[in-house]
């Protein structure tokens, strides 16, 4: 049995071969399809890797829940995210965009020893997200952001800094939903201008998300993000992959 | 066939127990444990899940509820359940028995399960085992229990619950014509209660009502109808259920402590102490290839009132996850100490200079600490912990906990801290804190309902200071909520400190009143309303007393 079932699978191969060389065509090593990391669709557009460049900083300026919603998506299993110097953060937005708390700490305070703090937190983990009250300077950046890429962390600012590699501007977050008192805020429309060294001088993008909840009953609310590039910027992705 | 005789221990009524002895109720008080408050049906609400013999006495039953057991008994002490506190307060009877028979297995709180094969040869008869068993226990615990012993687990528990021997072979008969529900007696997680009742209740509306009844029929035919379950039973009700009790190493806590004399009024002063019992510790848990999954740090302060004043005991729990890599270290229980040695002394000291300046906070006044004290709790032998088969690789949470922990002794134990969802309503109460490492259950359940929570999304944005904001109508009058919660207008316009001008409303929602606790001093009323501004950003503003103030923001 097992012979023949050998014979039977040479016999297909010598057809598959021979069936090639008569159209031409060769055959191709199979490319795994990457694994499918849980990014929604919208974001990872946002993101170019998929995720939060790791090994340099990002800078995410201008909306906190923008930042949360990109955090919520890109922490995958087992990566924790540390917040540094942000005092001001609501924590409970922090879980309610799908971060997942078991991994989070939360570090409100550092006094002057931020620099030593962020730089200790490089050592293990994996998203370190530096808010204002955490006051660097520009060497202590610097010496940072080497740091970082010998680690392979993710630095994420919500300050400028300059030499991110990605840099989001969030221009205009507008909150809506009520609608005359009926609902809540519930809605909210992010302008974003995305820099990196591929966008040239920059891509503008429009993320709308809408939650869709009960009043809260302690249920996780659906969180629907959709994104629009820009009328113009459509235009010239055309264009680009015209040419291509 | 060699059988394998089981003695089992049993403390009656073991979760009211041992409340009564961590509260320190008196045993001729009738008391009963509280259940958590379940939810739906006929029900809902506490309900008692165990009684204390006085208390049965005055007529008071498991599954009753809070008010009809206080009705029965209004002396009635009612006492919560913890799962945590039962299992903790039996570990010295757990240690008290394995004097007497090496090796026992606890099946649940308040039930030891030993072999008692080579200890009744030991002691002579099973009768002799099971009183030196009682006698050890009584001895060195005070509780009172009782002990049988049998073929097989179900009629060695059933038999404890009549003080009894059944003799070799004699277990099938023993058990025969005792009614099916004794099976419950059997279970040892609380799940699976239900699951046995249910099918008690149908095998008795199909005529099979004695363990007897059960184990008569053939054995097929109840797998194929009843499932798991059933053969579960069917194998208990033959008295074939005999298997050794799975022996385990009882690793006591380790203690260390000692005097301050001078006390430590300074930090540094008691760290050098703390040091030197860190290091005794380690080495006691070193020697011994023992690891510990948690740690208890215990100072006891001086009184300020001379030597008669018993001052206050301040105690924390850290939990040292990392016991995968060799355990604590002498430095890493040195510096938990030391924060939290800092935090209790500069806190106290604070309050002293507080209290100084007449304000009318009563923090307690700096006092000298005369004791410190440490314990290794939940004892297990070094490297026989199990990591994680499943998620991610439990290297890369170690690595993060060192960092974490590098940076609590570069800032201080309390500057890290970890996260938990909780109940409340304002997006402030449903966040607990806690020190990175340290071991506190949040204080609410996130479980339960909270009618008048705010609405999803929570404000990305809390404001430390909730500012002073005035909310204007169209007519630039204040706008405020009448006492039938009504606004005397719309809101049109935000006026905030710093800003110049009026900012105009675009859309708003609210108001929602909240009155939380006001049965309780620590109550608040409050309004919450919240109102999106022309350049699109949210603010959650809430009124009490009559004033408004900007308590968080949506950006």
């Amino acid at each position: 049995m097992g012979g023949s079932g050998a014979d039977a699978l040479e016999a297909a191969r010598a057809a598959l071969r021979a069936a090639e060389q008569r159209v031409g065509v060769t055959r191709r090593a199979e490319v795994l399809p990457e694994p499918v990391e849980p990014v929604s669709q919208p974001l990872a557009d946002l993101l170019p890797g998929r995720t939060f460049p790791k090994g340099t900083t990002s800078t995410v300026v201008g909306s906190t829940s923008l930042l949360l919603e990109l955090l919520g998506a890109t922490q995958r299993a087992g990566e924790w995210v540390a917040f540094v110097g942000m005092p001001t953060l609501g924590l409970l937005a922090v879980h309610e965009a799908g971060v997942d708390l078991e991994r989070v700490a939360y570090i409100p305070n550092v006094g002057p020893n931020g620099p030593a703090a962020v730089a200790a937190l490089l050592d293990g983990i994996e998203h370190i997200v530096v808010g204002p009250a955490c006051a660097l300077l520009d060497t202590d950046r610097r010496r940072l952001l080497a740091r970082a890429r010998e680690r392979g962390s993710a630095l994420i600012s919500t300050t400028p800094w300059s030499g991110a590699a990605l840099a989001l501007d969030v221009e205009r977050a507008t909150w809506a939903g009520p609608d005359g008192g009926d609902y809540w805020l519930r809605e909210t429309r992010y302008d974003v201008v995305r820099h990196s060294k591929a966008d040239g001088p920059g891509r503008r993008f429009t993320i709308v998300r809408t939650h869709e909840t009960g009043l809260a009953r302690g249920t996780t609310a659906r969180t629907r993000l959709e994104l629009y590039a820009a009328a113009e910027e459509r235009r010239s992705l055309r264009l680009v992959s015209g040419a291509a | 066939m060699a059988t394998t005789r089981t003695a089992v221990l049993w403390v009656p009524d073991w979760p009211v127990v041992a409340a009564m002895a961590a509260a320190g109720v008196d045993a001729h008080v009738p008391a009963a444990v509280l259940g958590a408050r379940s939810r739906g049906g006929q029900t809902a609400g506490h309900s008692v899940v165990a009684v204390s013999a006085v208390a049965r006495a005055a007529g008071v039953r498991r599954g009753m509820r809070r008010r009809q057991a206080q009705e029965r008994c209004p002396e009635l002490a009612l006492l919560p359940a913890d799962d945590g506190r039962d299992a903790r307060e039996f570990e010295p009877v757990a240690l008290a028995a394995e004097t007497v028979v090496a090796g026992i297995e606890v099946a649940r709180p308040g039930l030891l399960l030993l072999p008692a094969d080579g200890a009744a040869r030991y002691h002579g008869s099973e009768h002799a085992l099971a009183r030196a068993l009682v006698e050890a226990v009584a001895e060195r615990t005070g509780y009172e229990c009782a002990v049988g012993v049998a073929d097989g687990i179900l009629a060695a528990i059933l038999a404890a619950r009549a003080d009894a021997v059944v003799p070799p072979g004699g277990s099938r008969a023993f058990l025969a014509p005792r009614p099916a529900a004794e099976l419950v007696h059997a279970v040892t997680d609380p799940g699976g209660v239900a699951a046995v009742r249910e099918a008690v209740d149908l095998w008795w509306r199909l005529g099979v009502r004695t363990l007897g009844d059960l184990a008569a029929l053939p054995t097929p035919v109840v797998q194929a109808r009843f499932g798991d379950l059933g053969a579960w039973a069917h194998r208990l009700a033959r008295g074939e259920d005999e298997r050794p009790p799975a022996r385990r190493r009882i690793e006591a806590d380790l203690a260390v402590a000692a005097d301050l004399d001078p006390p430590a009024l300074r930090v540094d002063v008691a760290t050098f102490a703390a040091r030197r019992l860190a290091e005794e510790l380690h080495e006691m848990l070193a020697r011994r290839g023992l690891a510990c999954g948690r740690l208890r740090i215990t100072a006891r302060t001086g009184g300020l009132d001379g030597p008669t004043d018993d001052g206050a005991t301040l105690e924390r729990v850290w939990r040292t996850d990392d016991a995968a890599t060799g355990g604590l270290s002498a430095a890493r229980i040195t510096d938990r100490v030391r924060w939290q040695l800092e935090g209790w002394l500069t806190g106290a000291a604070l309050g002293a200079r507080r209290a100084a300046r007449g304000a009318d906070d009563a923090a307690p006044a700096v006092a000298p600490i005369v004791h410190l004290a440490l314990a290794a709790q939940e004892v297990v032998p070094a490297g026989t912990h199990q990591p994680a088969l499943w998620g991610a690789g439990a290297g890369q949470d170690v690595r993060a906990r060192r960092a974490l922990g590098r940076v609590q002794g570069l800032l201080g134990g309390d500057a890290v801290l970890t996260v938990r969802v909780q109940g409340g309503r304002d997006p402030r109460d449903r966040v607990h804190l806690v020190p990175f490492g340290e071991d506190v259950a949040p204080a609410r359940d996130a479980a339960l309902p909270w009618p008048g929570a705010l609405p999803s999304p929570a404000p990305p944005t809390l404001l430390p200071e909730p500012a002073p904001v005035r909310v204007l109508d169209a007519a630039d009058r204040d706008v405020v909520v009448g006492a039938r919660l009504g606004t005397s207008g719309e809101p049109a316009a935000v006026v905030r400190d710093g800003a110049d001008g009026p900012e105009r409303v675009v859309a708003w929602a609210g108001p929602w009143p909240v009155a939380e606790r006001w049965w309780a001093p620590d109550g608040r009323r409050r309004v919450y309303l919240q109102v999106v501004l022309e350049d699109g950003q949210g603010l959650l503003l809430a009124a009490a007393g009559g004033a408004w103030r900007a308590e968080a923001v949506y950006d």
